[in-house]
């Protein structure tokens, strides 16, 4: 049984009714899809007792239909391994989803990164700000909402150039 | 009775080698805290990248890094192919071994001249540029350009390498192994480049990995990863290579960890040179569509792990294009670094880490 | 010696104008200090602007060092241009020996010519081998036109002062604190031999007095020009300047020790005196080096060039500072360099004389020879710092200080301590009182 298995296990026999979907990939990628409301427990199971230290990257996807939120963990001591956490956000109109920052300090950026460009809001984020555009993003000419967070599928670009007019105050 | 005061450092400042800003509260020289701010060549390529047949990508691909385009060309060219499940020929993946550690070389000659003149020392931004020249005259003999490759291809290379190549290469590693002790001449036998780098923008290995640290940074930090050897890709298995490690975690560890890492890159590519198969398919035909499923896959650029996150969906777009960048996790572990510091350390802390403004406002 | 000249000139002008005793004797002094007073200034602008034509050629090479002691060239050129540097170097020397054995008819005429023959043909063969070695671009003939254009262009710029600066300060401070004092030093200094316009008793003190008016002028300058940068470089500045002066004072202060004097001539004097003509360089190691460390920390030069830390303080101080300021506050640091080469020379490195020559013997024969080995002693002294520019990095500012108060401090009284010691046990090592 090799060490990916190993894991898979430990983390079925723990959190088997809250894992919804559970699999191997390739030879060390574990995929395993949860719920937004367990995602910090898991999480805390992962980075502690199964020893996954670093956070490499937290993507968002637009399925159209729902968002997901990637998570990709890794443990840098030799073994090639990477736990691959999804979650399904199925609110489309406000898509919420739980910070991991005080499990992972690296989560910060990559979390306001998907805020920024998704418009996923992250809860229990303790600066929660755009990040890669402008601060004052939200108080551009936009026509409609779609244009506020531009990796999303349904994205338009605007006929014209972005003028940044601040509202009156 | 002491009086704070904010310094903006950028988004054009010596200290910053690319466009972003640093707003550090300051108590006289010392740094009390620091906020950063990206974005200012922000550029969408995540979305472009979703928005064209993958091969169209690989040219901006290039582009997220200036210094080393060659290392992200080659993780997006390697994932797809894993995507596609490709197997291309030992000829090309020697060739891609013996360019890509080319690269890294390259990449950190551009490193250590970005470093050792932000401690002062204007005669090692010279010198190393001296050198990195060779090896683009050699990268550009082989692809016919300086820092915009475009080389590789789904399913292999683009072209043949040029008669001679061999040789120059072997030649071209000897002669950079002579020079790499001429800079640890010039700057380890210094007392005052130790005394500006030793000590300096501590990590310790539990921020480290924290903090989402990888490659130099992070086995500068105690912590022997490196993905070519945990999870090997082309034949880095084949190859005998150690993965330098320090465990200060200091700017002078960086740079040692560096210094080593371009040792091991020369003993690399003289192995592969050796190795090289004569015969071999150098570029074979490739699927137009990618399949329906996902990859994650990792490579080690110089600057730490890159990764691709792609997802296909039976289509010649990709569904999504996730690019993992490494000095984006450490641009955002420099505040970390330059709280408590002296504003004159932050300057060689903030180029230990190895930033690359391309790849981090993508 | 060297102005002689002007007295002559002087006398011969007032044949032809025949004036009132009084005015003639008055007139006659003022002409001759002016004209005196020109030549120094002259000297020192025109070494000034050829030490910047000289860091500027000389540093680049350096930077292609391999290692840290050699230049890159092709060594085959080297050599051939070095050979033939000493073939034309040994003609000179043969002809000028025997054009001074003609002149002054003594045995001296041809020895001194092969000496010239063989210092101008190593000269010679560095600069011909360097020039068939590698070469780089130019402008004009050894690129000596570009200072010239430079200041020039600084000129023709747009003079600056920052909207919100205070004005008051930043105009005065710079110019009365920074680019004033260098140029009064000009009558202090000696340009050989006893040719000095000035020999006050209180001598280089006022030197040192006229050069710590500089972190003022930077403090000034630094905190009206209302930039962060600009403030935090004029408080390193300040700092640093005022930790290095005491070293620099003590250093100096074993000289004034042994020489009971603070004239710059006197003390250049008495090094011809001591056995073999030996410099006190030679005999207070300790206390050369901590002037060499703190005259660099002075001038801010690398690794000491913390007020103006490219890095991250931008420009330091003189960040504000625009087209012709900026020039002149560059000028006056390169200028104050050259005046503390002029105070080493004659402290440390005897002045214009050579060790094993005869002072007399130099001053009967060949007076105007003062002037070229002084000259060449003061480029000698400068090629130092340009060499450190080359190889060191900059320290930080807790380190700087560290450096002058816990490493040159204690060396510059040790110096002190061992020059007292041996000045008790054998007075006449550092030769005869002037």
């Amino acid at each position: 049984m090799t060490q990916t298995n190993t894991h898979l296990s430990h983390l079925k026999t723990k959190y088997g009714g809250k894992i919804i979907e559970a699999e191997i990939q390739g030879q060390n990628r574990i995929k395993i899809r949860v719920n937004a409301d367990d995602l910090v427990e898991i999480m805390e199971y992962i980075a502690n007792e199964l020893k996954f230290p670093s956070l490499e990257a937290v993507s968002g996807v637009d399925w159209e239909t729902h968002f997901e939120v990637v998570y990709h963990i890794d443990r840098w001591d030799g073994d090639p391994t990477i736990i691959q956490v999804q979650v399904k956000l199925e609110n489309r109109d406000n898509p919420e989803v739980p910070s991991v920052t005080s499990i992972w300090a690296s989560a910060d950026w990559h979390e306001r990164e998907v805020f920024d460009l998704y418009g996923i809001r992250i809860t229990n984020h303790p600066n929660l700000k755009r990040l890669l555009l402008p601060e004052e993003w939200d108080e551009y000419e936009h026509k409609h909402i779609s244009e506020l967070y531009p990796m999303r599928r349904d994205y338009k670009l605007p006929e014209k150039p972005f003028s940044f007019k601040p509202h009156p105050k | 009775m002491s009086e704070q005061m904010f310094i903006h450092m950028g988004p054009q400042h010596p200290v910053n080698h690319g466009l972003w800003t640093l707003k550090v509260r300051t108590e006289g020289e010392k740094v009390i805290d620091c906020e950063i701010l990206i974005g200012y060549i922000f550029r969408m390529i995540e979305k472009i990248a979703e928005s064209r047949p993958f091969n169209t990508f690989q040219p901006l691909a290039d582009r997220l890094c200036y210094v080393s385009a060659l290392s992200w060309e080659a993780s997006y060219i390697l994932a797809l192919e894993k995507l596609m499940g490709i197997e291309v020929s030992k000829r090309v993946q020697y060739l891609r071994v013996i360019l890509l550690e080319f690269q890294r070389i390259a990449s950190h000659l551009t490193w250590l001249s970005a470093f050792t003149v932000d401690v002062g020392m204007i005669t090692m931004q010279v010198i190393t540029f001296r050198e990195r020249e060779y090896i683009l005259d050699l990268l550009e003999h082989v692809m016919g350009s300086r820092m915009m490759y475009n080389y590789f291809r789904v399913g292999g290379l683009k072209h043949d390498i040029p008669f001679g190549f061999e040789e120059d290469a072997l030649a071209l590693t000897y002669h950079l192994d002579k020079r790499f002790e001429e800079y640890t001449d010039m700057c380890d036998k210094s007392r005052i480049f130790r005394l500006r780098s030793k000590g300096v923008g501590i990590l310790n290995k539990e921020d480290a990995l924290n903090l989402g640290a990888t490659g130099p940074v992070l086995r500068a930090s105690g912590i022997q990863a490196d993905i070519r050897k945990i999870e090997p890709y082309l034949v880095y298995d084949e190859l005998d290579f150690d993965i330098p490690v320090k465990t200060d975690g200091d700017c002078y560890s960086r740079y040692r960890v560096r210094m080593e890492e371009m040792h091991q890159s020369n003993r690399i590519i003289r192995q592969a040179l050796e190795k090289l198969p004569e015969e071999g398919e150098i570029n074979q035909k490739a699927p137009r569509k990618l399949p329906k499923g996902e990859i994650y896959f990792r490579t080690s650029d110089p600057r730490g792990e890159g990764g691709f996150y792609i997802i296909g969906n039976d289509d010649k777009i990709p569904y999504r294009v996730k690019i993992k960048s490494p000095a984006y996790s450490h641009l955002a572990l420099t505040s970390h670094l330059l709280r408590g510091v002296k504003v004159a350390d932050i300057a060689p802390i903030v180029a230990s880490i190895d930033l690359c403004m391309g790849e981090i406002d993508r | 010696m060297v102005y002689g000249i002007y007295e002559d000139l002087v006398d011969g002008l007032f044949k032809f104008l025949r004036l009132d005793g009084q005015i003639q004797a008055s007139l006659r002094s003022t002409l001759i200090d002016s004209l005196e007073m020109t030549t120094i200034l002259l000297f020192l602008i025109v070494n000034t602007i050829m030490l910047i034509w000289l860091e500027r050629k000389a540093w680049p090479r350096m930077m292609n060092m391999r290692g840290i002691t050699f230049i890159d060239f092709n060594w085959f050129y080297i050599v051939i241009g070095f050979l033939f540097g000493i073939l034309f170097g040994i003609l000179i020397g043969i002809s000028s020996g025997i054009l001074f054995s003609i002149l002054f008819d003594t045995i001296f005429g041809i020895l001194f010519g092969i000496l010239f023959g063989i210092l101008s043909g190593i000269l010679f063969g560095i600069l011909l081998g360097i020039r068939f070695g590698k070469r780089f671009g130019k402008t004009w003939k050894f690129g000596l036109l570009q200072n010239i254009a430079e200041f020039l262009k600084f000129f023709s710029k747009e003079d600056i002062v920052p909207e919100k600066a205070d004005k008051f300060p930043f105009n005065i401070g710079f110019f009365a604190f920074i680019v004033a004092p260098p140029f009064m030093l000009g009558a202090l200094l000696p340009l050989g031999g006893e040719a000095v316009i000035a020999d006050p008793a209180v001598g280089f003190l006022l030197i040192f007095a006229l050069f710590s008016l500089y972190p003022v002028g930077v403090l000034i300058t630094g905190w009206s020009s209302n930039n962060k940068y600009s403030l935090l470089g004029a408080f390193r500045s300040a700092a640093q300047m005022i930790s290095y002066e005491i070293p620099l004072i003590l250093s100096v202060g074993a000289v004034v020790l042994v020489s009971n004097s603070f004239s710059l001539v006197d003390i250049a004097n008495q090094q011809t005196t001591t056995p073999l003509g030996l410099p006190f360089a030679i005999f207070m190691p300790i206390g050369f080096i901590v002037f060499i460390t703190a005259l660099a920390a002075e001038t801010e030069r690398v690794p000491f060039d913390i007020p103006e830390a490219e890095a991250e303080l931008v420009m330091g101080w003189r960040t504000e500072l625009t087209g012709f300021r900026y020039m002149m506050s560059m000028a006056t640091e390169y200028f104050i360099l050259l005046i503390g080469a002029f105070v080493g020379v004659s402290l440390f490195l005897g002045g214009s004389y050579l060790p094993l020559l005869d002072k007399a013997m130099i001053d009967t024969y060949f007076p105007l020879i003062n002037a070229f080995i002084f000259t060449a002693k003061i480029w000698l002294f400068i090629f130092l710092y340009i060499w450190i520019r080359s190889a060191l990095p900059r320290v930080r500012i807790d380190q700087l200080l560290d450096i002058g108060w816990k490493r040159l401090l204690p060396l510059a009284i040790l110096n002190i301590i061992i020059v007292i010691i041996v000045l008790v046990l054998n007075p006449l090592i550092f030769g005869e009182l002037q």
